[in-house]
């Protein structure tokens, strides 16, 4: 059961770090994040009962680990300046020009997405893991007719910044 | 507003959005180092629990070979303090509890939740922070109360009262301290949480 939990885990990595980074923009603080969401979705996988499906239960737990993040880390500072890695560059080589205006398209992204509150950021990070209407209602705890609402007036916002990147 | 479900029709460019999003870079999960942080905290949270009983048994101790030597107010005022003590060390022990808990609630019930826990940590916080001052009055009143119901004579008052008094002035203002940054800190995290729950120009517009 413990390498099935282990599976899923190395299985929605990428998922977990991208819950992780639209939450917090500091790099330290961020990993310590991602830390927190895989122990807090390693530990909820043993009551998994499949009332839902298995992404939506780790989006759900990995949320409200986040959410606790936000109010916790209010002792530091919400900007960059506690820590000047913000993203973990130095591990990858932009080697094209068109890699790096990717990497800058990713970064308004990120920056507009932490702009939001907390729940249109959830809205708009689920829809663009490519969750239903009906996954996000469920995962954030709000109506359906909500989500759409919602998600269409903040991509607005956010296809408006990434614009003036291109 | 309708409560059908509605339509979501995919444009290319919130496709170009999606795609976008799912290339970010991400540090991958290291399975290992959460099991070992797990074994850590199972540890740590295992001696908090032991120091935490030892605290309950070292006030029951006191209570149990002093119980014949002081009259019945005596009693009455150790049981006391040994009741708020068992009380402050059961809430630690609930704090920590919910400081490793995970909820696959909806987000929208979690906040709810959340702020009402800090709202609770804030009060518990600040009836701590007052109790350690109440304290010093306990334990004034508690010799005064002795002498005054001949449980001890006038001389022994004075003398245990004032160790008891300098012992406490020792320990208060540090606790004092603690549970007014503590105060402090939950409060600053429910003013961070309801900012960040707050409507921003993307809502208005």
């Amino acid at each position: 059961m413990s390498q099935d939990f282990n599976q899923i885990l190395q299985q929605y990595s990428g998922l977990l770090g991208r819950v992780a980074a639209s939450y917090e923009a500091n790099h330290h603080l961020r990993q310590e994040l991602l830390q927190e969401i895989s122990l807090a979705v390693w530990q909820s996988l043993s009551t998994f009962k499949g009332d839902s499906s298995l992404i939506t239960y780790i989006l759900r737990v990995a949320h409200n680990k986040a959410v606790s993040h936000v109010a916790y880390h209010a002792k530091y500072p919400r900007n960059d300046s506690y820590c000047e890695i913000t993203h973990a560059s130095e591990s990858q080589t932009l080697n094209s020009e068109s890699q790096m205006q990717q990497q800058q398209q990713i970064n308004t992204l990120l920056a507009e997405v932490r702009k939001l509150p907390i729940q249109t950021r959830q809205i708009v990070t689920l829809s663009m893991e490519g969750l239903s209407y009906q996954d996000i209602a469920e995962v954030c705890g709000i109506q359906l007719s909500n989500v759409g609402v919602i998600l269409n007036r903040s991509k607005k916002v956010i296809m408006e910044a990434m614009a003036h990147v291109r | 507003m309708s409560d059908k479900p509605l339509e979501h029709e995919i444009d290319d460019s919130e496709l170009t959005l999606n795609s976008l999003w799912q290339q970010q870079q991400t540090e991958p999960v290291m399975v290992d180092a959460i099991k070992r942080k797990w074994l850590k905290i199972k540890f740590k949270q295992r001696m908090y629990f032991v120091i935490d009983i030892l605290g309950v048994l070292f006030m029951l101790t006191i209570f149990y070979f002093s119980i014949d030597k002081v009259g019945l107010f005596g009693k009455t005022w150790m049981a006391i303090l040994t009741l708020t003590a068992g009380a402050t060390t059961a809430y630690f022990s609930y704090l920590r509890r919910f400081a490793l808990s995970w909820s696959d609630v909806g987000t929208d019930s979690y906040i709810e939740q959340l702020k009402k826990q800090l709202m609770s940590n804030i009060r518990i916080a600040k009836l701590n922070r007052d109790m350690s001052l109440w304290m010093i009055l306990a334990i004034a009143i508690f010799y005064v109360g002795m002498f005054y119901f001949d449980d001890v004579i006038l001389e022994t008052a004075l003398r245990k009262g004032l160790i008891s008094l300098a012992i406490l002035a020792v320990l208060t203002p540090p606790f004092w301290l603690w549970a007014n940054r503590r105060a402090n800190r939950f409060s600053q995290e429910l003013a961070s949480l309801e900012q960040s729950l707050l409507a921003t120009d993307v809502e208005q517009k």
